[in-house]
């Protein structure tokens, strides 16, 4: 591993226009390092979804900083992105929106394959730090045509010429995360890639999705509210409050031994299916938990 | 012997022509497979065709003024004669010429016009939007026809400047549906992973945007037809339009206002005007269906 964080966010705060205005993020920090996966969990409306648009750029946040190997990640403007900035990828929640339904899935697969030509064409010309480099080296095996990528999620190279609306929900969401994967991301942010899957497709897309950028050689942050799938590929969890950070660590650390009320909380929500017929412990919207971090003794 | 096969079977209907005229039934979209449809675009043909080659087709001269007046409908004239013994029918089929190659014109001009101030408002936003907003809001505000009609009269009454100011009139509608899709297609999330591939502003634009915003378009154009076709025959009728003595559909209505006995001047030019407008009308329903996403396509 080394020694500088792939993508760190420090102190960022998101704030939405409103009277008064709403605070969706509030000094949220934390680092994402090469090759691993982490799973950023919390109830719906905790700013998961806003910290995975500020992480790529698409939101401007009104304080902290965002960095990628050390460099402030430029906003997404008006122009265009330079390929500098285009190591970091997302893949969003909605299947029904998450491809362009009025273009064949393998131009749109063939549009990441070009994003990572060009960055690459731009590391040469550039001299592009050692990592990145290596990074790109080390991908080479990565399938090289829409066809090859359509295979790798398990269709068929037919299937380039079809549209999205061919294509099941399921489908759509492998489809969409092969578009952002192709364009070789350092980083891969999926933003609720599962949460409009049925239940026996979220671990099948899951899986698939985390061997692909472990494939890759690419981080994966995976925002879910789904405790029990994120536990099955995470490596370390954050657990996010009312848009602030209140548990980190280890996946297994944090599921068997959670410290922070909020975590137990939501660990306490996770249905166990052994014939009991016992509803989950639901926190109640009138429950307010503390909002300061839960540190771990190391 | 071998059991007959479903060909050999249907072989003796094939004589009959029914499985040719069902092909050519087949080829026709399923949206447009309704009597509607079908009727609608069979009238729409049959006028265009006139436009285009009704100098050649007449049986007079539209000008001619050389049949007794007032005539009613006869073998020699088969729609009558008008208040100086022009032939009613030569002047309904060379109407056609002025009334629906002018509201094609109109349709498209109006939709390039507000379909590129509707993009660039919904894409640009800001300021841009502001201005381009609060302009159409001021012609919005004005009875279509009142406007059109004040527009027309400043510049003069003719041909081009009714087209001139139905255009003025018409093109805010467009940018107003225009910019609402592109506002909502620009926040949409296969538009962000474009962004996040390093498209620019341009081919975000050409390739996620414009085609999505075309279908749509499209169908209101067709819906335009009919009411570019009423409005331009409304602004002949009030003298604002073509200028005697050139065959017009509106300016033959008005003729019939001051001659209301004689029933063939006011009824055959009033029937072209209702079919066109219907059959375009209907055209534009069938085009809706046939384009809207949602719709089961075979």
């Amino acid at each position: 591993m080394s020694d500088q964080p792939l993508l760190s966010a420090h102190d960022v705060v998101v704030e939405y226009p409103g009277t008064p205005p709403v605070r969706a993020v509030d000094g949220v920090s934390f680092d994402l390092w090469p090759g691993e996966v982490v799973g950023l969990v919390g109830e719906s409306g905790c700013g998961k979804s806003t910290m995975a648009r500020v992480l790529t750029g698409l939101i401007k946040p009104r304080s902290g900083q965002v960095l990628l190997r050390g460099r402030p990640l430029p906003p997404l403007g008006l122009g265009g992105r330079s390929p500098e900035w285009t190591g970091v990828q997302m893949v969003f929640q909605d299947p029904g929106s998450s491809l362009n339904p009025r273009r064949r899935v393998g131009a749109q697969i063939a549009d990441g394959i070009a994003t990572a030509r060009l960055r690459q064409a731009y590391q040469r010309r550039h001299r592009a730090e050692a990592a990145d480099a290596d990074q790109s080296a080390d991908v080479q095996r990565a399938p090289a045509t829409p066809e090859r990528w359509l295979e790798r999620i398990g269709l068929t190279a037919r299937d380039a010429d079809r549209f999205p609306r061919h294509f099941s929900g399921g489908q759509r969401q492998r489809i969409a995360a092969a578009r952002a994967l192709a364009a070789r991301p350092t980083v891969l942010i999926a933003d609720e890639p599962i949460s409009a899957l049925d239940a026996s497709t979220q671990a099948k897309v899951a899986h698939l999705m985390c061997s692909m950028a472990s494939d890759l050689g690419a981080s994966l942050l995976l925002i879910s509210h789904d405790l029990s799938i994120v536990r099955l590929v995470a490596d370390r969890l954050i657990v996010m409050y009312q848009g602030h950070v209140v548990e980190r660590g280890q996946t297994e650390q944090v599921w068997s031994d959670p410290l922070h009320p909020y975590t137990k909380a939501l660990l306490g929500a996770i249905p166990a299916p052994d014939g009991a017929g016992r509803l989950p412990e639901a926190a109640g919207p009138d429950v307010a938990y503390p909002l300061e971090e839960a540190v771990r003794p190391d | 012997m071998s059991r007959p096969t479903t060909a050999d079977l249907t072989a003796p209907r094939s004589l009959l022509g029914r499985p040719r005229r069902r092909r050519l039934w087949r080829a026709i979209p399923k949206a447009w497979r309704t009597p509607l449809g079908v009727a609608a675009g069979l009238i729409a043909l049959g006028w265009l065709v006139i436009a285009l080659i009704g100098p050649a087709i007449v049986p007079h001269d539209p000008l001619a003024q050389d049949l007794p007046r007032f005539q009613a409908p006869s073998r020699a004239a088969w729609l009558g004669t008008d208040e100086l013994g022009r032939d009613v029918f030569s002047r309904v089929l060379a109407g056609a010429r002025v009334t629906i190659l002018l509201s094609l014109l109109l349709v498209l001009m109006s939709m390039l016009v507000g379909s590129l101030l509707g993009v660039v408002a919904g894409f640009f936003g800001r300021w841009v939007d502001e201005v381009i907003m609060r302009l159409t809001d001021l012609v919005m505000a004005f009875p279509t026809v009142i406007l059109a009609m004040v527009t027309a009269a400043a510049l003069g009454a003719s041909l081009f400047n009714a087209v001139l100011a139905a255009l003025v009139v018409s093109w805010p509608s467009y940018a107003r549906v225009v910019r609402s899709m592109v506002l909502s297609l620009r926040s949409s999330e296969f538009v962000a992973s474009g962004r996040l591939l390093g498209f620019s502003p341009a081919h975000s634009m050409r390739v996620d945007i414009l085609p999505n915003v075309a279908g749509p378009t499209l169908v209101m154009a067709s819906l335009d037809i009919g009411t570019a076709a009423l409005l331009l025959s409304g602004l002949s009728f009030l003298g604002l339009g073509a200028k005697p003595p050139m065959p017009e559909w509106g300016s033959m209505v008005a003729t019939a206002v001051q001659n209301f006995d004689r029933w063939w001047l006011g009824l055959f030019p009033g029937l072209a005007i209702l079919t066109v407008v219907m059959a375009f009308n209907f055209l534009g329903d069938a085009l809706r269906d046939h384009l809207d996403p949602g719709a089961e396509r075979a």
